[in-house]
């Protein structure tokens, strides 16, 4: 049955504003999202809260996510889309696991601690760390086999 | 996404309908929007699909909205905010309300010990003191194990359900206590022996005790029915006359109990016509005893 969502006729709308914000805050660090890219940014971003089972009512987590981001090192005008897209992906299939428990900021403030830090800026490295794991990276800025090499992390904990 | 705030073309028919339907769908969006945030104190920008549902339809519930069918759309309230005060002002009223009824409740439980209903009152009573309605006003949280003779509809939610469920259980209860306990008591054993620690209804063998006894002219309180003479009597009738007999016992047991309260001789009426399968079923096994015990 077709269908007509009023989300259809606002997402647009939307995602333009939210890329303005975006680009104001992430502009110093040479860092802009084409409309084109923002449309698919969020495009991409309601394939992904459909799959993970999440609703957003209000904004996306876009804007937040570029602020916390757009000063990393390994950032750059040529990966930002690829990394912003991946990134986002990764904030849900976080948020779900923390089963609400992290509020968005200290889910995106350990996200780029791990991302900053241990991961050099490679997203594919969050998504093979655990939740709990990210969070410890976050509170002691180092990986897991540091930590095994100095004994913390036990054979469980693999 | 899927949910109440989607709606069908073949939902909305003409186009200046679509026009309305589209901006009251934008009106529940932005309302849910600052809701939503509001529930997760800013904190997140997104909440699961359940949550997001539950919130939903509580809210809907909350300012008295069928979720179902495009009428929804047609009855949405202009200003949704002040619906929402509006309805969260009226399940505060209906809460303290349920508090009242829970006491009253707690303080009618009849002279029978039967954990089931004393413990399914004091989950209640603990409920009114964790119940969000605020949130999740649909969700009343209680473990309701205690069967009623007549159940609560279930298309009544949260603290109208509970409320409902009270006021049924204060009915039971008074009737319950008109009766002498220890005959009730022997009555009980006799349908179920192990009563006490079941979740059975006490009301209706009680009821159904007194109905017989009255249609066959003995002493309502003895709750006795003779049982051949009932069965001469039925046998014969049809359905409309044996639903008669049965409104006129629940009369007559009313008058003999003092019931002078129009729902609790309701609720007696409605009991006695709610037995008419099983008396119909009982006649044709020839053996009345299975509704109206002898003990």
């Amino acid at each position: 049955m077709e269908e007509l969502s009023v989300m259809s006729a606002v997402r647009a709308a939307i995602a333009k504003r939210e890329r303005e914000r975006c680009n104001e805050a992430s502009g110093r660090f040479g860092l802009t999202l084409t409309e084109q890219q923002g449309l698919a940014l969020a495009q991409h971003r309601s394939e992904t809260l459909k799959a993970c089972g999440r609703v957003e009512f209000g904004g996306s987590i876009l804007p937040k996510l570029v602020r916390t981001f757009c000063d990393s090192p390994y950032l750059m005008q040529e990966n930002y889309e690829s990394e912003l897209w991946e990134l986002q992906d990764l904030f849900y299939a976080f948020k779900n696991e923390s089963g609400e428990t992290l509020t968005d900021e200290e889910l995106l403030l350990a996200m780029r601690s791990a991302y900053n830090g241990p991961a050099g800026g490679a997203a594919e490295y969050l998504a093979g760390v655990r939740l709990s794991e990210l969070c410890r990276e976050s509170r002691t800025g180092t990986a897991p086999e540091e930590r095994r090499d100095s004994g913390e992390v036990q054979e469980h904990d693999k | 996404m899927t949910n109440k705030l989607t709606v069908s073309h073949t939902e909305m028919g003409h186009s200046g309908a679509k026009q309305d339907t589209l901006t009251a769908q934008m009106r529940l969006w932005k309302f849910m929007s600052g809701h939503t945030a509001r529930y997760v104190s800013g904190e997140s920008s997104s909440v699961p699909q359940e949550t997001a549902d539950e919130l939903l339809a509580s809210a809907l519930f909350t300012m008295g909205l069928t979720p179902e069918g495009p009428e929804l759309w047609t009855h949405l309230p202009e200003n949704l905010d002040e619906a929402y005060r509006t309805g969260v002002r009226r399940l505060e009223r209906k809460t303290a309300l349920g508090c009242t009824l829970c006491a009253a409740a707690l303080k009618s439980v009849p002279a029978l010990p039967c954990h089931s209903l004393t413990d399914t009152l004091k989950s209640i009573d603990r409920g009114f003191g964790s119940y969000d309605f605020r949130w999740f006003a649909r969700e009343f949280p209680a473990d309701i194990d205690y069967q009623l003779c007549l159940s609560v509809p279930e298309t009544l939610l949260g603290v109208d359900y509970v409320n409902e469920y009270l006021r049924r259980i204060l009915l039971e209860n008074d009737f319950l206590r008109r009766m002498d306990a220890t005959t009730s008591a022997k009555l009980l054993s006799r349908v179920s022996p192990n009563w006490r620690a079941l979740v059975c209804n006490l009301y209706e063998p009680v009821a159904s005790g007194v109905l017989g006894a009255a249609m066959t002219k003995r002493d309502v309180r003895k709750m006795q029915t003779d049982l051949p003479v009932l069965q001469a009597l039925l046998e014969t009738l049809p359905r409309s006359q044996m639903e008669e007999e049965l409104r006129l016992a629940a009369e007559q047991a009313a008058d003999a109990l003092n019931i002078a309260h129009p729902a609790a001789r309701q609720y007696l009426a409605r009991t006695a016509l709610a037995l008419v399968p099983r008396i119909s079923a009982a006649l044709d096994a020839g053996n009345l005893d299975g509704v109206f015990p002898q003990f």
